[in-house]
């Protein structure tokens, strides 16, 4: 445990040393302020727009940091460790720990500062803290399988990181849009539907099913990326 | 790149794999980590505890944006030595390799001091296993040995040490066995590197060619009509040379050997 905790340390220090979350960090409350800017806000709609932004922000985030560490040093690193699913997963969780406050900055900032036009209920503020945890995981889920492993040296990555995004955002007027027996493809996507569904009030599976959903796919992301990592080596 | 090769350290001995640069020498050694292209290789550990403590030095560790003591604090914390422990461990390492311990980071050290952090994070929390990538390399006379000095302490006490180098320094003074890579093949496993090996040539009276025989270092003697061969340990051949010259003995030649 002591272990695992160091690593996460020397995530911590090494990112926060990098510089690398200063641009999306701006993006994400440079959005959050534009939106709140003007008050009173409707409270599950607005929770739903910094969800969806979590998880945008959460999959550049990933994207970024997880070949930053240097090759030489990623196997310095995990030879310290002993073991290499110590150190895919602690990679894993210093992601989620990082982003985790914007997610509660973003569920219990707007109540604190009063910019709703009326008081979230304690199931609504619990529902919001569960979308925005999960669409980050999402997203880092989704971020770090366009690393260098799945996508070695192609400069297309990034498109397709942001067209998955995209698709992921817009899969309901996609799966809408699609003929019938394509429409199935939109399964594939990131479930961020499911969840954005949860925060518009038009669930016809219940929050429980769609946060489930969202959790399933998250954990399965990240169990390939360490499949991968372990498959292709650092 | 690298192509039908099976190589083993034991416990205690230092194999140095020699080549020309790009001859697969890196490549091997990250393979020996078992961390890269792991489905192409198939590693043993037998006697190394599990999960091994393996040390490794590659070519050219990155420098970060960490002082010298802020990386060897994360590097053996990660690795799980006490802080206290540890803390002492780096003070030491920092008086040997003469680096001193302050606040610039990694990033504005020159080659050699990043070499040396490298190298000494190997040393971090008592390996089995040391895997060097040119150790030797970008240190100065000194500072090598120093390396070596520590290195010939580890062998001692135990740790198999598996080094890359193209020059023949560290296969000279630290080798126990030496294998050269060409083209990602190895190109077979002599016993002793070249340039560990000198033959000398002198003439004599049978008696004193005798008692050189036994000298330090001698590993073989050939002895015929007054003249004696002998082949030894090239860190051993200059004491050697003054115990034939003061037994009266006259040297005929001195030539490295295989």
């Amino acid at each position: 445990m002591a272990s695992f905790l160091a690593l996460l340390h020397y995530c911590h220090t090494g990112y926060m040393r990098s510089f690398g979350y200063i641009a999306p960090m701006l993006l994400y409350f440079g959005s959050f302020a534009w939106l709140y800017m003007v008050a009173p806000n409707p409270v599950m709609s607005s929770y739903g727009f910094t969800a969806v932004l979590l998880y945008a922000v959460s999959a550049w985030i990933a994207f970024g940091y997880i070949d930053a560490e240097p090759e030489a040093q990623q196997i310095v690193t995990a030879l310290h460790a002993q073991s290499f699913l110590k150190f895919a997963t602690a990679k894993l969780a210093y992601l989620a720990l990082l982003t985790a406050p914007f997610a509660f900055v973003a569920v219990f900032g707007p109540p604190l500062a009063g910019v709703f036009e009326r008081a979230a209920t304690a199931e609504e503020l619990a529902l919001a803290l569960a979308g925005h945890l999960l669409l980050s995981w999402l997203g880092i889920g989704t971020g770090v399988l366009f690393g260098k492993r799945l996508f070695p040296g192609k400069s297309y990555k990034l498109l397709v990181l942001l067209l998955v995004i995209a698709s992921s955002v817009g899969a309901e007027g996609i799966r809408n849009a699609l003929p019938a027996f394509a429409a199935p493809v939109v399964w594939l996507l990131p479930p961020v539907r499911l969840v954005m569904r949860v925060f518009i009030g038009e669930d016809g599976t219940g929050p429980a099913a769609a946060m489930t959903a969202a959790a399933g796919y998250a954990a399965l992301q990240f169990v390939l990326f360490v499949l991968i990592l372990k498959r292709k080596g650092l | 790149m690298l192509r039908n090769i099976s190589l083993s350290v034991r416990r205690g001995e230092a194999v140095v794999v020699a080549g020309p640069n790009g001859s697969g020498k890196s490549a091997l050694l990250r393979l020996a980590t078992g961390l890269v292209n792991v489905d192409r290789a198939r590693i043993e550990r037998p006697g190394l505890p599990a999960p091994p403590r393996i040390g490794y030095a590659p070519d050219r560790l990155p420098p970060q944006k960490f002082t010298s003591t802020e990386y060897l604090l994360h590097m053996g914390r990660i690795r799980g030595v006490p802080r206290e422990k540890l803390l002492i461990q780096i003070a030491e390492l920092h008086e040997r390799f003469r680096l001193a311990a302050g606040p610039v980071r990694m990033s504005e050290f020159s080659k050699g001091t990043v070499q040396k952090v490298n190298l000494m994070q190997t040393l971090l929390g008592e390996p089995d296993l040391l895997l060097l990538d040119e150790p030797l390399s970008g240190l100065d006379d000194r500072s090598q040995r120093e390396l070596l000095a520590v290195l010939e302490e580890k062998k001692r006490n135990g740790v198999a040490i598996l080094a890359a180098a193209h020059e023949p320094e560290l296969a000279a003074r630290l080798a126990d066995r030496c294998v050269t890579l060409n083209h990602g093949e190895l190109a077979g496993e002599p016993e002793r590197p070249r340039a560990t090996l000198r033959r000398i040539v002198c003439a004599a009276s049978i008696k004193v060619l005798e008692e050189l025989r036994t000298a330090d270092g001698v590993e073989r003697a050939d002895l015929a009509d007054g003249c004696g061969s002998y082949l030894l340990r090239a860190e051993a051949a200059d004491r050697f040379l003054l115990t034939a010259l003061s037994a009266g003995a006259s040297i005929e030649s001195v030539t490295p050997d295989a």
